[in-house]
């Protein structure tokens, strides 16, 4: 699926004393498939965007298309794309209410008119998919770790099969082990689904190592919109607008200015933005001559 | 060294959904400084969280003694005491507010153990200048971001005037900048002369630290400064402990074949290092 978002303005209160502007001419395309960050400190209109995609708030001006057709529309072929969008809140696992695991991601499906063998069957392969399996399908959601239910609660959306995954913060709030697991749980959904994703982020170090596309968010505009490489090779622009980089472009930034290396003729590629990257990197330079 | 809490032999268990009783502190014992600034880490399930509740009476130990500032937790008499004396914040700051006004929800506190109102007014407001959001007195709370309704949280506490500060996980659900602002006052509260313990699953948050305490299964796996305790990076990795960038990075390179010391804590330290290689 395909996701135009054409001059998009959205003006919260329009009229009246509070009024704000919340989204100010933003454009850009997505095409099928694309994994995309979406970063920009809080306030920046991050939400609000996601909340047009889908149709939860209306444009002031300009258009949100889905392969082609407004998602504003009130045709039954509009509706029936809004449904082809899955959306995970912050938090989300604050939303499970089932007896167990199974039946919570059931529930989706089942609204959807799947006969119950095969919400079931969706929903194990959902679960499978952000690795819960096994007896722990027969849990309660609520005996579970918090990176867990976050998974389950991630299970029910991807159940929905969505072609279009968008992701709140999916991270925020775990703890490192719970965050590793949210990680693999959506490389995996990434190599096994055609599946365009947006993931909103805070946390440069997983935009730097999922994501083919970053857009950053800076005021209700769309400010930068490049691969992971050329939008962390801007920061400064980024520290200006309080965000971060990653730790392993800081660090490479860092030592390629080091006095010392230019003394001894040695000259690094502070292009890494992963640790893997600067690992390999810093290997290539010192690992031969020691 | 004077210490204000003292814990001895702590042990804890909870029951389990089966009804089985499962350890949570396995005999813990340790004494903290007065005006130190102590950081616990460890992985999940590993204690930390128990033993911070335990500091302030929240639970009490099943076996072995805590001593807060001299008082014994498991002496109900004390109880209002000890919990003015070690303060706590948790990690969620919705939870934590009470009122519809910043400065009411401050002065709840104080007006609970019947601090006269003259007192009251005086400590709300140096709760509010020692967090910054003194210009937020009159807002209501839920108005503000994740990271200033934090701050309101630990005014609340510092309001009560305790010796010690309890933090856990008091970053873990706000963004970067929202992170920087609470470490910035945890600082301060320290360099003020609190004694602050800080309960976090961020190792570049422990690093400020005086001491780390890394407790794993409910034991005290390792204790020392954060040069001390970083040097041990395999151990640490193969714990599941995140590590700060340039530690991990030292680790890998290490591995990797390259002569490093041990103990670099921080960007810079590893940046030297690398440019003192032949």
């Amino acid at each position: 699926m395909q996701l135009k978002v054409e001059k998009l303005t959205h003006i919260y209160s329009e009229g009246l004393p509070f009024e704000s502007l919340a989204m100010t001419d933003v454009s850009f395309t997505m095409e099928q498939g694309e994994f995309a960050a979406l970063i920009g400190h809080t306030g920046s209109g991050k939400s609000t965007l996601i909340q047009h995609i889908n149709g939860l708030l209306k444009p002031t001006s300009g258009h949100v298309y889905l392969d082609g057709v407004d998602v504003n529309e009130k045709s039954p072929e509009a509706r029936a794309l809004r449904r082809r969008i899955g959306l995970v809140f912050q938090y989300p696992e604050y939303q499970l209410f089932e007896e167990t695991v199974l039946k919570d991601v059931c529930f989706g499906p089942k609204n959807l008119g799947l006969s119950e063998e095969e919400a079931e069957e969706v929903s194990r392969e959902a679960l499978a998919l952000v690795g819960i399996t096994g007896e722990k399908l027969e849990r309660s959601p609520f005996n579970l770790s918090g990176g867990e239910k976050r998974r389950v609660a991630i299970a029910g959306v991807l159940a929905m099969d969505p072609e279009l995954l968008i992701l709140d913060e999916p991270t925020a709030g775990l703890d490192p082990r719970g965050h590793a697991e949210i990680l693999d749980a959506v490389r995996r959904i990434r190599e096994k689904k055609n599946m365009s994703i947006i993931m909103v982020s805070h946390n440069m170090d997983d935009v730097a190592s999922l994501a083919d596309r970053v857009l950053v968010l800076e005021d209700g505009r769309l400010i930068m919109d490049g691969s992971p490489r050329e939008i962390f090779a801007r920061g400064e622009e980024l520290r200006a607008i309080g965000l971060e980089i990653p730790s392993a472009k800081d660090f490479m930034e860092k030592l390629a200015k080091m006095p010392a290396l230019k003394e001894k003729g040695l000259e690094i590629d502070d292009g890494a933005i992963t640790i893997d990257e600067a690992q390999e990197e810093i290997l290539k330079l010192f690992g031969s001559k020691a | 060294m004077e210490s204000i809490i003292s814990v001895k032999d702590l042990r804890f268990a909870y029951e389990d959904e089966e009804g089985e009783l499962q350890t949570v502190l396995d005999g813990v014992s340790l004494e903290i400084e007065k005006g130190s600034f102590v950081a616990m880490v460890g992985p999940n399930g590993s204690g930390k969280s128990t033993l911070a509740k335990n500091l302030n009476a929240l639970l009490l130990p099943q076996s072995g003694k805590v001593y807060a500032d001299g008082m014994d937790t498991s002496d109900d008499s004390l109880l209002w005491e000890i919990r003015r004396s070690v303060g706590m914040v948790f990690q969620n700051p919705d939870n934590q507010l009470v009122s519809a006004v910043v400065e009411d929800d401050i002065a709840f506190g104080p007006e609970n153990i019947g601090v006269p109102p003259e007192e009251i007014r005086q400590r709300v407001d140096s709760a509010l200048e020692a967090v910054g959001m003194s210009r937020f007195a009159k807002q209501a709370p839920h108005m503000l971001s994740g990271g200033q309704k934090q701050r309101i949280a630990i005014a609340g506490v510092l309001a009560m005037q305790p010796d010690v500060m309890v933090f856990d996980e008091p970053t873990a659900m706000l963004d970067p900048r929202g992170r920087g602002e609470i470490m910035a006052i945890i600082e301060q509260l320290h360099d003020a002369g609190k004694t602050v313990i800080l309960i976090t699953h961020f190792m570049e948050e422990a690093a400020r630290a005086d001491r780390i305490i890394v407790l794993k299964d409910g034991k005290i796996a390792a204790d020392g400064t954060p040069r001390e305790i970083y040097s041990m990076s395999e151990q640490l990795h193969g714990m599941k402990l995140e590590l700060p960038f340039a530690v991990e990075l030292a680790r890998r390179l290490r591995a990797g074949g390259l002569d490093l010391p041990a103990d670099i804590l921080s960007e810079e330290e590893l940046a030297e290092a690398l440019c003192s290689l032949k």
